[in-house]
């Protein structure tokens, strides 16, 4: 390629790419930002296995790195039962737990069912150095006052996180949250 | 000064065991201290080492502001091709710190390594002599993926094959693709390209608010491809410019007619994983025969519940899986939409309502028999992901 030619396209490119910074930078309120992005190779914040729930009442499976789906079986009104999962950081970079978000089975939205209760632990600003994991338990209880007789309860949890930038300490017996 | 094989041997031993001692407990159980004081300190130190203790390097390039305008141009398409993949993808919000304190914390953590990792190749490689260059470059590039590409990750949680295809897809092999441009770059043409196309395509990772949720086939092809085709590309000029090579040696260089495969295999990628507007679907059950069988590609056009009348086939979201079927009824209550829809080979509708906020979008054609190998493999991928427990 020609000097000119290449000088040029330098221009050309660097024209284009300050056209898109304006660009996101008028636009942002209509961009849809959801979640973390999952930027390769450095970052890998995940839930791993052990994720469980009360013997009887259902199943939790993890979807994606940063969803795990619960289907929960109810017997009665008042009954309750509870989900385990661990969150690891196995990039290189200390992380910061920033949200929880409970949404419907589809991940589409906001869980919203008025008959059911899901407590969630505290995670904001839990820190996560290189190759730490963190135990996190939900409890989901049934409405006492339900008229049904069985109740199923379908629901994602998701996370975000970001950059940790203060000293944090490697816990190997990093404590469990639960729900508060 | 004299070069030195042996000082370039003890140096890369000195590498490997550092590459070794980052996967120690040590390190594991003091990763802040390590992060933030024993790299940065350890890869600009040996950088102090090699630039005084080898002295002035005399390398032969004669084509060093071409190759820097090509990695210049190489981290533009590399930032401007995630930018624009954003556009029909959703963004979030970049784990990096993007405040000021932050930035300046990832240069010192990152950066310092980055650059002086770089100059530590340039001068390791050309401490010896030209028969031995390549030799030394490869060992060198090796210890670097061994260190760069965290194996550790392997060890935490179940692992499947479909992750190992993953993790190898978006990180080894841009990593592998970066290494053999860096390598080429220090053979023959210094060290800034090298730092400039790194540092170029990590301080767009570390500075913008946002970055696109881009899939791992996308990220995987983008960071695999744009460094081998720009080492192509300096190859070309380094042959075009070297006077004793012939004018066929030259021709076969030429890295132009690649180009267009290269952008057309791209395009199909980012169509296949659903970046575009429309996108590619696998028929996976016999539930729309006679219109759709296993196997069969049906493309979607994404859309909202105004574009969809009763009679399309539309796709919509379920709980871990999507499903195609057609809509035999549009209700609207309390300004939503509702879809009640069937498949054409079932005998019944289906048993839910489809809320306006599950539709994805609708097919406007078909193609038969494509589909087999996605279908394949999602039937791997699904059944090694598959850890429900037990009630």
């Amino acid at each position: 390629m020609k000097k000119i030619k290449r000088n040029n396209v330098l221009i050309i490119l660097v024209v284009l790419l300050l056209a898109l910074a304006v660009g996101y930078a008028a636009f942002q309120q209509v961009l849809t930002v959801t979640g973390t992005a999952s930027a390769a190779g450095t970052w890998e914040v995940k839930f791993i296995d052990p994720t469980t729930i009360t013997t009887g009442h259902g199943t939790a499976t993890i979807t994606a790195d940063d969803a795990v789906t619960v289907n929960a079986t109810l017997g009665f009104p008042g009954d309750g039962c509870q989900v385990t999962v661990h969150i690891t950081n196995t990039g290189s970079i200390p992380a910061k737990l920033t949200k929880l978000e409970l949404l419907n089975a589809t991940g589409l939205a906001a869980f919203a069912d008025d008959d059911i209760t899901i407590t969630t632990p505290a995670i904001q600003g839990e820190t996560l150095a290189a190759g730490e994991t963190c135990e996190f338990t939900f409890a989901i209880a049934w409405n006492e006052d339900s008229t049904a007789t069985t109740k199923d309860v379908g629901f994602q949890i998701k996370f975000t996180y970001d950059q940790n930038t203060t000293p944090v300490t490697v816990d190997t017996e990093h404590p469990t949250h639960t729900n508060s | 000064m004299q070069k030195s094989k042996k000082a370039t041997i003890g140096i890369i031993i000195l590498m490997f065991l550092y590459g070794l001692f980052t996967y120690s407990n040590w390190v594991k159980q003091n990763n802040f201290i390590y992060l933030y004081v024993i790299n940065p300190v350890f890869w600009l130190s040996l950088a102090c080492i090699l630039k005084y203790g080898f002295g002035k390097t005399y390398d032969k390039s004669k084509n060093k502001k071409e190759i820097i305008q090509y990695c210049s141009i190489g981290v533009l398409i590399y930032i401007i091709t995630y930018m624009v993949s954003g556009l029909f993808i959703t963004f979030g919000k970049n784990p990096y710190s993007t405040t000021a304190s932050g930035v300046l914390t990832n240069l010192w953590i990152l950066a310092v390594a980055i650059v002086s990792k770089e100059y530590i190749r340039y001068k390791l490689v050309q401490n010896v002599y030209e028969k031995e260059k390549i030799k030394v470059a490869v060992v060198i590039s090796i210890i670097y993926i061994f260190i760069d590409f965290n194996i550790s990750r392997f060890f935490y949680g179940q692992i499947t094959v479909f992750y190992i295809v993953k993790q190898i897809a978006q990180n080894l092999i841009p990593l592998i693709g970066k290494n053999i441009l860096y390598s080429y770059i220090s053979i023959n043409s210094g060290y800034i390209p090298s730092i400039i196309y790194e540092l170029g395509t990590k301080l767009y990772l570390w500075m913008s608010p946002i970055l696109p949720n881009s899939p791992w086939v996308m990220v995987a092809i983008i960071d695999g491809v744009i460094p081998v085709i720009i080492c192509v590309y300096i190859r070309y000029v380094n042959t075009k410019k070297d006077i004793f090579k012939s004018r066929d040696r030259i021709n076969s260089t030429n890295p132009k007619s690649i180009i267009p495969l290269v952008i057309g295999i791209i395009l199909a990628i980012w169509f296949a994983t659903g970046v575009f507007p429309i996108k590619p679907v696998a028929i996976a059950s016999g539930s729309m025969e006679k219109e759709l069988f296993v196997g069969d590609v049906a493309v979607v056009k994404k859309c909202n519940s105004n574009d969809v009348v009763v009679g399309d086939i539309i796709e919509y979201q379920m709980e871990g899986y999507t499903v195609i079927h057609r809509i035999i009824e549009k209700r609207q209550r309390n300004g939503q939409f509702y879809f009640v829809t069937k498949g054409d080979n079932n005998k019944l509708p289906d048993a839910e309502e489809v809320k306006e906020g599950q539709l994805i979008g609708k097919i406007i054609f078909k193609v038969r028999y494509v589909g087999y190998p996605a279908i394949w493999l999602h039937i791997i991928q699904t059944d090694e992901a598959n850890i429900k427990v037990e009630t």
